[in-house]
């Protein structure tokens, strides 16, 4: 049976697609038959990110008209068997869709004979009908934030409203764009600062990392690689499937005077 | 900037958990109006045991407010709940007055029934400073609820709050 997970978090910018492209390739790099759904619809990302936007012929807005049938608007990834996307349409707003009609769309999937493991929607910023519509017939959120004052604020609040829907106890939070030397410094909410103010559970903590601009720029995934965000996302993934994963050290290890100091503290 | 100012100063970390540690609290609130309905009728609930209210002209809301010594403002619920009359008790026990943290008991008074109300909020200040017990034993005397009918005992009244200023 299908899960159904939505990437959302409020605040735009966060790494919500980045993370939907990284958890999808992760599971489906695990085994696991995934299919990722953009519901961004007039401001698609999920594709780019993917490396897929040459391959869309039929979108989600499509299949919710009747143009096409479902599995015409899947585009498998060639790089990663098990991986498909629904993307959505650019030229139309979050209002060609409604949420009855995305609890159709994801009941079909889950009907499908390919038993997919997971559907994961990738969520637009905001409140309003996208958010609705991504959280429709979600059962599991992951809501990514950074750990800023106003992305924390505004993931607050979209925590509020998942608990209103029911998502109550069916929440953990992925803490996007870390940087180790300024939490040292103070100067930045830790991962325990976090936890403390929206009292859930954070099932990852991903590094800023260069390495993420250059994986977007040639639309592949990092995933799984040697980078510390590479090695963040695997570890959540792994996390998703219930294994106990320990925390990466994400600190990055740049210079003389630190690995100094490492080496007297102690490896953490 | 001093060595001492270093150890006192908190850090940018430290200074955004408490700032959104209080915001989150406002925004929790002013979000869930369900919450607030309820408390709203909560308050109604226990103040109308003891004394009639005007429950449409009834404003309860989430402001904030600045404790003693400390620069940050807290959330605080203000009440603004007008009294039409003292009930007339059922022989209610002293009461400890338990008012919610920042609320003011406003006494808008309905112009009809200027006497009953300028007495009304007479014996609302009182019962601020003083116990019910007094108020209630002088209340089984009376039988005003709505209406300013029982001329005799009203003056009554009066003559006893005369009594005790």
């Amino acid at each position: 049976m299908s899960e159904v997970i939505v990437v959302t978090s409020g605040k735009g910018g966060v790494g919500k697609t980045t993370t939907t492209a990284n958890i999808g390739t992760g599971l489906a790099k695990l085994g696991k038959k995934v299919v990722m759904i953009d519901t961004d619809t007039g401001l698609r990302n999920l594709d780019v990110v993917l490396g897929l936007e040459n391959r869309i012929v039929y979108n989600l807005v499509d299949v919710v008209e009747g143009n096409c049938r479902l599995k015409q608007a899947m585009i498998s990834d060639k790089r990663c068997p098990n991986l498909y996307l629904i993307p959505t349409a650019q030229t139309r707003d979050k209002s060609a869709v409604t949420p009855e009609q995305m609890i159709n769309v994801i009941n079909e999937i889950r009907d499908d004979e390919e038993n997919f493991d997971y559907i994961i929607l990738d969520c637009p910023a905001g409140i309003e009908q996208g958010f609705q519509n991504a959280v429709a017939g979600a059962e599991r959120a992951l809501i990514v934030t950074t750990p800023e004052v106003s992305a924390i604020r505004d993931a607050d609040r979209i925590i509020g409203l998942l608990d209103s829907k029911g998502l109550s106890g069916h929440e953990q939070v992925i803490v996007n764009r870390m940087r180790m030397d300024m939490v040292e410094r103070g100067d930045m909410l830790s991962e325990e600062d976090v936890k403390d103010i929206l009292q859930l559970d954070i099932i990852g903590v991903v590094p800023d990392d260069e390495n993420i601009v250059v994986a977007t720029n040639k639309g592949q995934p990092l995933v799984g690689d040697s980078s510390l965000a590479g090695q963040a996302y695997e570890n959540i993934c792994r996390r998703i499937l219930g294994e106990d994963v320990p925390r990466l050290d994400i600190s990055s290890n740049k210079g003389f005077l630190r690995k100094l100091s490492k080496l007297f503290k102690g490896s953490k | 900037m001093g060595l001492l100012d270093f150890f006192k100063k908190k850090s940018s970390g430290d200074v955004a958990k408490d700032r959104l540690k209080l915001l989150l609290v406002s925004d929790r609130a002013n979000c869930s109006p369900e919450i607030m309905e309820q408390i709203k009728n909560d308050i109604i609930a226990v103040i109308s045991k003891y004394m009639d209210v005007d429950t449409e002209g009834l404003d309860i809301q989430i402001t904030s407010t600045d404790l003693d010594g400390n620069s940050a403002s807290v959330p605080a619920i203000f009440a603004n709940i007008p009294i039409r009359d003292i009930r007339s008790s059922q022989g209610h026990p002293s009461v400890a007055n338990q008012e919610p943290s920042g609320a003011e008991e406003g006494a808008a008074r309905k112009p009809k029934n200027d006497q009953a109300a300028a007495d009304n909020s007479a014996e609302k200040s009182a019962n601020k400073n003083n116990n019910n017990n007094k108020n209630n034993n002088n209340n089984n005397n009376n039988q005003n609820n709505n209406s300013n009918k029982n001329g005799k005992n009203h003056s009554g009244y009066k003559g006893y709050q005369a009594n005790k200023r």
